[in-house]
């Protein structure tokens, strides 16, 4: 028992703070030297047939040759993630280092766009469309993400998808607005996501139209914040002045 | 392509790097920070942005109360606060490029520091100046502070050569990588122009501030408190 209340503490593990410039290894996803990451990096292949399901780590471990024991480096973890899990959550931080090599590609659409919600948009679109080869067996996936056990992992994996977002997206924020930005395009990314598990127009046309529609309904709600501020100073000085006028007058 | 694409693809920022070359060739890499260093150095961004920015908006309130009623402190204060801008902008920058989330309290930041400014002012020109001494006090003992730990804790990050191979013994003007180094360098001239304004309050009769012990002492522990709020969350 105790041991699951502790499993309830989040861990600041997969947290990304401080992207540094100098020590480009600091900024990895994905450790791929890791002897776990490579055992689910392969396992991810088998997912369009299994589905997010263990059977896939089982077969990655027999495909790469290892011993049987090997599983033991994936199960005995301190937290208590179960290997479906642990397989969202990697095939979740792998579609995100795929987000950055697509936008580090200097031929991709990405650059000739110059409105930075038009790019949050199409990066949306752009991540939405890693999800085509397994679409089917994405709703069980999510199940796991979404099971209160795993939510404060699942959303913090979300959370740093919708930063990656903004960040390539080119915001500037340095204010409430930040926060506000990054809660929205999360809102917007589940929103869109599960209106995918659902859609059957050719190629989700469908999906992109409602990300459209939903990102160019945020557009400006960063800067809502930013007025209501203005608005208040204009107000303030305006009192003061008021004030000052009246005690003149006596 | 757009500015944005543009800044993403060339990420590598080279400022220090002609300093390496000159030993090393043209590649000189370095190893990946520890988590520890990582959040060491996400709260600095963090807690400086929101000191700077509450610098600059006590200035602001001060300039605001003061600018007319004394004239001949208009151009003294005007330097003090486009200094205090420059470093909130330069922190801003660093904290949208090295993406550190900024202080979730910004909000009350820019209210409370306002606040200060213009009430202190409105006591007096003695404790407007004595409000600067408090503070100035305060972050110029935390900036030290930073830098203590950013030369001490960033040692055993390995420095590698262009084939790749761990330099043992690195020299000392490439053992440090130009994003640490030019960190340094930006907190201690920031530091310095603190200290300035102190010395420039004092000269301005902020010890005339009567009653200048509590005034300060209470400011100071004001700001102790907003910057350990600031550096958590």
């Amino acid at each position: 028992m105790f041991k699951q209340v502790r499993a309830y503490i989040p861990k600041a593990r997969g947290v990304r703070f401080y992207h540094s410039i100098d020590h480009p290894s600091s900024n990895l996803i994905v450790n791929p030297d890791s002897i776990e990451s490579t055992i689910l990096t392969n396992s991810l292949k088998h997912i369009p047939k299994y589905g997010f399901n263990s059977y896939c780590v089982t077969k990655s471990i027999q495909d790469l040759k290892y011993p049987d024991s090997i599983h033991s480096v994936l199960t005995s973890n301190a937290d208590g993630k179960s290997l479906e899990f642990q397989l969202m959550l990697h095939w979740l931080r792998i579609q995100r280092s795929k987000l950055h090599e697509h936008i580090m590609d200097p031929a991709s659409e990405f650059h000739s766009i110059e409105n930075e919600y038009e790019r949050v948009s199409y990066l949306i679109k752009q991540r939405l469309q890693y999800n085509e080869p397994i679409i089917k067996k994405l709703s069980y996936g999510l199940s796991q993400l979404s099971t209160p056990y795993n939510l404060s992992q699942s959303l913090e994996e979300l959370h740093n998808l919708s930063d990656d977002i903004v960040y390539y997206a080119g915001d500037e924020s340095n204010d409430f607005a930040w926060y506000t930005k990054r809660a929205g395009v999360s809102s917007i990314y589940v929103a869109s996501e599960l209106y995918m598990l659902s859609d059957t127009s050719e190629n989700f046309k469908n999906t992109k139209e409602f990300v459209d529609n939903r990102v160019r309904g945020f557009d400006g709600l960063g800067g809502v914040y930013n007025n209501i501020e203005q608005w208040g100073a204009f107000n303030a000085i305006g009192l003061v002045n008021l004030v000052k006028s009246q005690w003149m007058r006596g | 392509m757009s500015i944005v694409s543009k800044r993403l693809l060339s990420s590598a920022a080279p400022p220090l790097e002609a300093a390496a070359k000159k030993f090393y060739g043209d590649k000189v890499s370095y190893g990946s920070l520890s988590k520890a260093q990582k959040a060491f150095l996400d709260r600095v961004i963090r807690v400086d942005q929101a000191g700077e920015l509450g610098a600059n908006y006590i200035y602001f309130g001060q300039y605001t109360v003061l600018a007319t009623k004394y004239p001949h402190l208009k151009p003294v204060l005007q330097h003090m606060w486009d200094q205090e801008i420059h470093h909130h902008d330069t922190f801003n920058k660093l904290q949208t490029q090295r993406r550190v989330r900024p202080s979730i309290l910004t909000p009350l930041w820019k209210v409370g520091a306002f606040g200060i400014g213009v009430s202190t002012a409105l006591i007096g020109k003695e404790a407007a100046m004595a409000c600067t001494v408090a503070v100035e006090t305060v972050i110029g003992g935390h900036y030290n502070q930073q830098l203590r730990i950013l030369m001490n804790q960033y040692q055993d990050i390995p420095v590698y050569d262009e084939h790749g191979k761990e330099i043992a013994e690195p020299d000392m003007e490439i053992k440090d990588s130009p994003e640490l180094t030019s960190l340094k360098d930006l907190i201690s001239q920031f530091r310095d122009e603190e200290l300035e304004h102190l010395d420039t309050a004092i000269e301005h009769d902020a010890e005339k501030a009567v009653p200048y012990m509590l005034l300060t002492e209470a400011i100071k522990l004001v700001c102790k408190g907003a910057i350990w709020t600031a550096e958590r969350v």
